[in-house]
C-alpha cells in the first residue's frame, strides 16, 4: 500500500520510482521534493544518513509529520567518483551538522553548504573512515 | 600545552590548530609508555635497612592511602560503575575517597574510566599534567587498558598508557564494583611500597 | 590605718587576672577549640551524610574513621605546591590567610562560660559582623588571583551572595539587641532567661537562613559545587593553601553554630549546670541541623538565591525589626506568657504572607 503522499510527490516532482516504504529520487531534485514535503506538513527533518554500496552511495532522508504522526523516507543515489548532492541546510538548519558528519565519515560533498568541514574527527585526519575501502593506518 | 590567543584569529584556524595538536599526539603515542618502576624483593630489603626512613615512609604512605581523592574526569560507560561504587551499596567513602575534587590540582587519583578517543586525548593529558604530585592513575575497564572492543578503530586510543603512565589496570567491561574495590586495594598496596628515597616519583 | 590601706593596694593582681596569662590561655583555648571542632565536624559531616544516604562514611582509617581528617590534612600537606605562572603572586599567597584568619577571630568574643571569654568587648556583636565580612574578601581574592575564569566567576558569585545576605543577618541581630539592651555577646547570653529562639522565632529563622548563605552551604553552595563551577574559587590552589581554603568552609560552620547557640539557644545556660558543656551540646545540635538541611535540599541557582535574599529575607527582617521596635516602645513590660505565643503566631503570619505574595524569581504569567 503506497501512501498518498508518495503519489503526490511523484506527480509534482521528478521522482524515479516508489518502492513500498520509500521513494527513490534523482539527487538534483532533492530540494524540490523536500520543499514539497515541507509544504504538505512533513516539516521535521529527522535524519540524513548514507551507506556505501561499492559503486554508489545511497543517502536516506527521513521526514516526519508531527501532527499526523507520519513519516516519509526518500533515497538518493550518488556515484562514488562524483559524490555530490545539493544541501538542505538552507531549508532546515538541523541539516547542517548531519551533512557535515556525512562529509566527515563518508566523503559526500553537499553543494551549497556554507561550512563543510569535519565535525566528528579532527581537522587533519586523512580519509573517510566509514567507506568500505578505508584501511586503518594506525 | 599552551594556547596562545593571538594564534587563533578565526574558527577555521582554531579547528586547524586543534587538528595539529591531535595529529601530533597521535603520531607520538604509537608505543605505550614504559611502566613505572616495580621494586624487586632485594630492592625492598635494601630500602628496609634504614629504619627511620621506613617509619616516615610508612606514615606518609598511610596518609596517601587513607585519603585518595579522585578527579572528576571520566569519559564513558565505566563511569557508571564508578558511580555505583560510590553509592550506598558498595561505598568508597569508607576508604575516604568520596571527596571527588573537580579541580585536578587538588586531586591525587585519575580514574581512567571509559573509552578514550584521539580527539579527547590531549585534554586528558593536560588534566594529568595539571595534577599535583604525587598522583596515580587507575585504568578501569577494557577500553582503558587496551582500547577494548574498539582497539582497531580509527578514533580510539588503544589504552590510556599510550598517553599517560598507568599504575593499576582493572579489567572488565565494565568491571563490577567488587572488582573496582579490589583494584583500588591493589593501588593502596602499591602506594604502601613507595618511598621518598626513590628518584622517579 | 593609712599604712594598712597602702599595703593592700600595692599587692599584685591574682595570676589568673594578669593580662598576658589570660591572653595566652585564651589563645590556646580558642585555637584548640577551633581546630578540634573543625576536625570533628569534618568527620561528623561525612558520617552523618552517609547515614542520611543509607551508607557508611569513612570507617577504615581509625576507630570509626575518626582519624580520617588527620590523614586528609597530612596528605594535603605533602602535595606539590603549584603557583600558576600568570597569577597575581601577592594576592595568591595572601588570599587563603585572609579567608581563614578572620573566621578564627570571631571566637575571641564568644563566652564559653559565665566568667570566661577571651575579650569582653562591649560591642561584641558589631565586632563579629565586621570581622566575618573580611573572609569574603579573601574568597574573592583567591578566585581572582588564580588567573582562571571559573575561579573568577565563582569568586564573584560568592562575594555577591555574601554581601547580599549580610543585610538580613544584621537586621535580625538588631532586633535581638533591641530586646536585650546590650551589644556585648556575654550580655546577650546573660539576658536570655528564656532562649531567644522562643522570644523571637522570626529573627532566628532569618538569622539561620542568612548564615547558611554566608557560609556557602547547601542550598546556597553555588560558590563551590562541582556541577556548576568546577571547584569555584579554589580551583588553582593545591597543598597547604588549599587546605586552608577547605578548612574555611568548616571553620565558618563551627563559628556559625557557636554563634547560633550563643545568641539564640541560650549559650552557656544549661539545665543543671552552666558552662562550656551545654554550649558544646547546643553547637553540635545546630551543626547536625545544618547537615540535615544539606542532605535534604537541592541547590538553588544563583538568581534564585539572590531573589530569595532581596525579595523575601530582607522585607521579613525589616518587618521583624519594626514590630520589635514597636513592642519595646509601647509595651516594654509584657509578660513572657503573652510574648512567646504572639511571636510564633506573628512569625507564621509573616512567613505565610511573604511566601505567598513574593515568590522569588517568579515571572508574570503570560497568556498562552
Amino acid at each position: 500500500m503506497t501512501k498518498k503522499i508518495y503519489e503526490e510527490l511523484q506527480e509534482n516532482c521528478e521522482c524515479a520510482r516508489i518502492c513500498g516504504d520509500y521513494a527513490e529520487i534523482v539527487p538534483d531534485s532533492l530540494p524540490d521534493c523536500a520543499l514539497f514535503l515541507k509544504d504538505n506538513g512533513y516539516d521535521y527533518l529527522d535524519m540524513i544518513t548514507a551507506s556505501d554500496h561499492i559503486d554508489e552511495f545511497i543517502l536516506t532522508y527521513t521526514f516526519k509529520n508531527l501532527k499526523d504522526k507520519d513519516d516519509v523516507m526518500l533515497r538518493a543515489s550518488v556515484s562514488r567518483e562524483n559524490p555530490e548532492i545539493p544541501s538542505l541546510s538552507n531549508i532546515w538548519i538541523g541539516a547542517d551538522f548531519q551533512e557535515r558528519e556525512l562529509y566527515d565519515l563518508m566523503g559526500i560533498i553537499f553543494t551549497g553548504h556554507n561550512n563543510l568541514k569535519r565535525i566528528v574527527l579532527w581537522d587533519g585526519f586523512e580519509g573517510h573512515p566509514q567507506r568500505k575501502d578505508y584501511k586503518n593506518v594506525a | 600545552m599552551e594556547i596562545n590567543p593571538q594564534m587563533i584569529p578565526s574558527l577555521d584556524d582554531a579547528d586547524a590548530y586543534e587538528g595539529n595538536i591531535v595529529e601530533d599526539l597521535r603520531r607520538s603515542s604509537l608505543e605505550p609508555l614504559p611502566e613505572k618502576v616495580i621494586l624487586s624483593e632485594e630492592e625492598l630489603k635494601e630500602l628496609n635497612r634504614n629504619i627511620i626512613v621506613t617509619t616516615l615512609d610508612d606514615a606518609i604512605n598511610w596518609a596517601h592511602k587513607a585519603s585518595l581523592w579522585p578527579v572528576t574526569c571520566f569519559t564513558a560507560c565505566c563511569t557508571f560503575e564508578f558511580i555505583a561504587t560510590s553509592m550506598a551499596r558498595f561505598d568508597i567513602a569508607r576508604f575516604g575517597m568520596e571527596v571527588l575534587r573537580p579541580s585536578p590540582r587538588q586531586a591525587d587519583l585519575l580514574m581512567a574510566a571509559g573509552t578514550l578517543s584521539w580527539k579527547m586525548a590531549p585534554q586528558i593529558k593536560r588534566i594529568y599534567e595539571q595534577m599535583a604530585e604525587p598522583k596515580w592513575v587507575v585504568a578501569m575497564g577494557a577500553c582503558a587498558i587496551s582500547g577494548g572492543i574498539f582497539q582497531d578503530s580509527y578514533a580510539v586510543v588503544p589504552g590510556y598508557n599510550h598517553i599517560i603512565p598507568v599504575d593499576v589496570y582493572i579489567p572488565g567491561c565494565p568491571p563490577r564494583p567488587e572488582t573496582l574495590l579490589y583494584g583500588l586495594e591493589q593501588l593502596r598496596n602499591k602506594i604502601g611500597h613507595e618511598s621518598i628515597r626513590l628518584e622517579n616519583k | 590605718m593609712d599604712d594598712a590601706v597602702l599595703v593592700t593596694t600595692i599587692g599584685a593582681t591574682p595570676w589568673y587576672e594578669n593580662f598576658w596569662v589570660h591572653l595566652a590561655i585564651g589563645a590556646v583555648v580558642a585555637i584548640a577549640f577551633f581546630f578540634f571542632f573543625i576536625v570533628m565536624y569534618i568527620w561528623t559531616e561525612r558520617r552523618v551524610i552517609g547515614l542520611f544516604q543509607g551508607r557508611l562514611g569513612p570507617n577504615r582509617v581509625g576507630p570509626l574513621g575518626l582519624i580520617q581528617s588527620v590523614a586528609d590534612v597530612i596528605k594535603v600537606m605533602f602535595k606539590e605546591d603549584i603557583v600558576p605562572d600568570k597569577s597575581d603572586k601577592l594576592l595568591f599567597w595572601l588570599a587563603p590567610f585572609m579567608a581563614f584568619v578572620p573566621v578564627m577571630m570571631i571566637l575571641a568574643v564568644v563566652p564559653f562560660s559565665e566568667n570566661f571569654q577571651i575579650v569582653n568587648l562591649n560591642v561584641g556583636i558589631l565586632y563579629v559582623l565586621a570581622v566575618s565580612a573580611i573572609s569574603s574578601i579573601g574568597v574573592f581574592m583567591s578566585g581572582y588571583a588564580g588567573n582562571n575564569k571559573y575561579g573568577l566567576i565563582g569568586g564573584m558569585r560568592g562575594l555577591a551572595q555574601f554581601i547580599s545576605y549580610e543585610i538580613p543577618l544584621i537586621l535580625s541581630l538588631a532586633s535581638l539587641v533591641l530586646i536585650s539592651n546590650t551589644f556585648s555577646v556575654n550580655g546577650l547570653v546573660q539576658a536570655q532567661t528564656l532562649p531567644n529562639i522562643l522570644m523571637m522565632p522570626l529573627a532566628f529563622v532569618v538569622y539561620f537562613v542568612a548564615s547558611l548563605a554566608e557560609i556557602s552551604r547547601t542550598p546556597f553552595d553555588i560558590v563551590e559545587c562541582d556541577s556548576e563551577i568546577v571547584a569555584g574559587f579554589n580551583i588553582e590552589y593545591s597543598s597547604m593553601k588549599f587546605a586552608m581554603l577547605y578548612l574555611v568552609e568548616y571553620g565558618e560552620a563551627v563559628v556559625t553554630s557557636v554563634l547560633v547557640a550563643t545568641l539564640f539557644l541560650g549559650g552557656w545556660h544549661g539545665f543543671f549546670i552552666d558552662g562550656p558543656i551545654p554550649l558544646i551540646i547546643k553547637m553540635v545540635l545546630v551543626f547536625l541541623f545544618i547537615l540535615w538541611i544539606r542532605a535534604t535540599l537541592p541547590r538553588l541557582r544563583v538568581d534564585q538565591s539572590m531573589g530569595f535574599c532581596w525579595k523575601f529575607l530582607l522585607p521579613v527582617a525589616l518587618v521583624n525589626l519594626l514590630f520589635t521596635a514597636a513592642r519595646m516602645t509601647f509595651f516594654p513590660d509584657l509578660s513572657n506568657w503573652i510574648v512567646i505565643p504572639a511571636s510564633f503566631v506573628f512569625t507564621a503570619i509573616v512567613i505565610y504572607l511573604f511566601a505567598g505574595l513574593f515568590k522569588p524569581g517568579r515571572k508574570v504569567a503570560e497568556n498562552d
